[in-house]
């Protein structure tokens, strides 16, 4: 068999692993049993009291209450946290403690399907932020993963991609979501804007205030009260909306046809409605396959949480001509827009970036001054300008005087502006 | 308003060594502007298997044929303007500006070029490089020689370059030889100072008759002035503002100093 193509959902309480079958071109998720909700696997880990055995999910729990083994929980947010953890009077990082993560993680599709090599893993979260991502790359790095077959998205991108990859019955006109689970409610909105050239895939989402714990099943009352909060989340999120699609998914919402009847009937006017646990986790792998080929699958701009909605430019001459030059798409996942380039100041004393808005194309300009770099002869100073970017709104650029070789040597002077993209 | 320039990616692992500079280069746009700024200083060798080597690693096989072709059919400043031309690196008025530079170097007379060379060196600190280059004039045999004014400032040239290197006999030795060609009354006290800088209060004896007891009171209070001044100027300025500094950042950046003295040293050694 190929190497494998994974996709991982990543989250607090539960986590799940897809893998892609480029023969069928579909994503299916690892089940630990029978049923749609096997899929879920409990973000915990246990190591064994007395052996460098570590063990995830329902068996990390079990083994725990057997006091077999010590259980950590909580695994994600002890990554954003950058936390630690003692077990058996061994402080483990939780940088060790994810990688050991993934890694039982991983042990599934490679033992379901026999293959130990992995062509590309797409870890999909709820929020992206910078230093969770370092972090979790450094834990992917434990398990031996190349950075280069190391993909990350958010949980909207996983959503849209998840959807595009659907027949285009599913979504003529907008999809929408809804996940409901213990980190809260969430909804999601996903719509291709057709009329432009390449077309707009425009995604977003609104965590929602009425979320609730999920206990409230636990009495009849308490299943009627969140059929009528979700019921007015519908009246108020989906009215006056052209929707063709409604995806349920999260733990909250299985068996939703028992005790959900008003919010299922608001949803089922005239628009398919699915339920399923693992859409996050598809997507994912979705998006990994789709970066394993040179050509993509999805030809659209992708303007969504996670992407930059604004391109970053400017001029340069490049072999004798001015042109544009584009540092950072719209579209780009923010995580790797990252860009470098090396410039010669051909009289120039203030760097222009041009920032343009995929939805507007209005142009505003963001100037940088070059004036705190010595003074040198014309043509005779090379610039490198590193963009990095720490959320799809925040940019940070660079300038690093790199000199003119031994003709000038370099300073080394470095100057940093941080401004907003919209 | 200028431009920005998209820099050449390129690995360069055997850089072009530039002897008369004393700096290697390392990147296309570099070569550019060595040639642009120092046509003057390059000669024949120039286009040499060094070259080629360092345009290879540059992965440019237009600009490697087209030097190849260049070096069979025409000179040496065909040779650079080929490559000017091919890297665009500069603009078509840049272009214009050089090609009317080389015009004007091709009209030059051999020695008129080696002097304009030993100037450019002597521009750059270049002093023993441009001292060569005086040298090979004053060794050549044009009829530029017959002139008395320019084989004057050659002298005076020299003189200059021996002076910045702290060779006050040789510097004084060159100035008296163009005081015999000029009469130049002005060299006296250029004179008297190398004189003092040897510990000497007098006017050396060639123009010793030209200078009454007043002007040599003039020059004397003229040196004490300078002598002052050069205590807040140059080097001594560099040092004094490093007094300022706290400790370590003072002990810190007195090796530096010093050590930008040494490199600054070593390359005029080299040149």
């Amino acid at each position: 068999m190929e190497p494998l193509i994974l996709g991982i959902d990543l989250c607090d309480t539960y986590s799940q692993i897809s893998v892609f079958s480029p023969e069928s071109g579909t994503a299916e998720p690892i089940l630990l049993g029978e049923g749609e909700n096997s899929s879920l696997i409990s973000t915990v880990l246990c190591k064994m009291k007395g052996s460098d055995t570590w063990l995830i999910g329902y068996e990390a729990y079990r083994r725990a209450l057997m006091g077999e083994g010590t259980m950590v929980d909580k695994l994600v947010k002890l990554l954003y946290k950058n936390g630690n953890a003692t077990i058996e009077g061994v402080q483990y990082s939780a940088e060790e403690l994810m990688g050991h993560y993934i890694e039982q993680l991983l042990k599934l599709p490679r033992e379901k399907y026999g293959v130990e090599e992995v062509r590309c893993l797409a870890i999909t979260l709820r929020q992206l932020s910078p230093d969770l991502l370092d972090r979790l790359t450094r834990a992917c790095d434990r398990c031996g993963l190349s950075r280069s077959k190391l993909r990350f998205l958010s949980h909207t991108e996983s959503f849209a991609f998840f959807v595009a990859s659907r027949p285009k019955e599913i979504w003529p006109n907008m999809v929408v979501g809804f996940d409901l689970g213990e980190e809260g409610l969430d909804y999601y909105e996903m719509r291709i804007v057709r009329g432009r050239r390449p077309q707009v895939l425009e995604a977003r989402r609104e965590s929602l205030e009425e979320a609730f714990d999920l206990d409230i099943f636990d009495t009849a009352v308490g299943a009627r009260m969140a059929d009528t909060i979700l019921s007015s989340c519908a009246d108020r999120l989906l009215t006056k909306k052209l929707i063709s699609s409604v995806f349920l998914t999260g733990e909250g919402f299985n068996h939703v046809a028992n005790w959900a009847p008003e919010f299922l009937r608001r949803l089922c006017n005239k628009r398919k409605v699915f339920e399923g646990q693992h859409l996050f986790a598809d997507g994912a792998a979705i998006l990994a396959y789709d970066s394993t080929r040179a050509e993509t699958i999805f030809p659209y701009v992708c303007i969504c949480e996670g992407r930059l909605s604004s391109s970053i430019s400017l001029y340069a001459v490049r072999e004798g001509k001015n042109e544009q030059l584009v540092l950072a798409a719209a579209g780009s996942n923010w995580y790797e827009a990252r860009s470098t380039a090396e410039f010669i100041l051909d009289d120039v004393a203030n760097l222009e970036l041009m920032i343009t808005p995929f939805a507007t194309q209005r142009v505003e300009t963001i100037g940088i001054s070059l004036s705190e770099l010595p003074a040198r002869p014309n043509k005779a100073t090379r610039i490198q300008l590193i963009l990095s970017f720490s959320s799809e709104n925040h940019v940070t650029a660079r300038v690093v005087d790199k000199g003119f070789g031994e003709l000038y040597p370099a300073s080394g002077k470095v100057i940093r502006k941080d401004f907003l993209i919209s | 308003m200028g431009n920005l320039i998209l820099s050449r990616p390129a690995e360069i692992k055997r850089p072009y060594y530039v002897s008369d500079l004393g700096v290697h280069l390392y990147s296309a746009e570099e070569l550019c502007y060595y040639i642009y700024h120092n046509a003057v200083l390059i000669d024949e060798s120039f286009g040499d298997e060094r070259l080629l080597d360092f345009i290879h690693q540059m992965d440019q096989p237009r600009l490697e044929e087209r030097i190849l072709r260049v070096k069979e059919q025409g000179g040496l400043y065909d040779l650079l303007y080929a490559i000017l031309q091919e890297l665009r690196y500069y603009n078509s008025s840049e272009l214009f500006n050089f090609r009317k530079q080389l015009e004007s170097l091709s009209r030059a007379s051999l020695a008129e070029r080696t002097k304009a060379k030993g100037d450019s060196l002597f521009e750059r600190g270049q002093y023993y490089g441009a001292i060569r280059a005086y040298n090979q004039v004053l060794d050549q045999d044009g009829r530029e020689l017959a002139d008395g004014e320019f084989v004057a400032a050659i002298w005076k040239n020299k003189a200059a370059c021996y002076a910045r290197t702290d060779h006050y006999a040789e510097a004084l030795a060159d100035l008296k030889n163009a005081y015999i060609l000029t009469r130049d009354a002005g060299l006296a006290e250029k004179m008297y100072a190398l004189n003092r800088l040897m510990g000497v209060d007098d006017v050396p004896e060639p123009v010793k008759n030209q200078v009454s007891p007043e002007t040599l009171e003039q020059f004397r209070s003229n040196w004490e002035k300078r002598w002052q001044l050069a205590s807040y100027q140059g080097k001594a300025l560099e040092a004094g503002t490093l007094e300022e500094e706290a400790e370590p950042a003072r002990s810190q950046a007195f090796r530096q100093l010093l050590q930008n003295w040494k490199d600054e040293y070593r390359r005029q050694q080299l040149s």
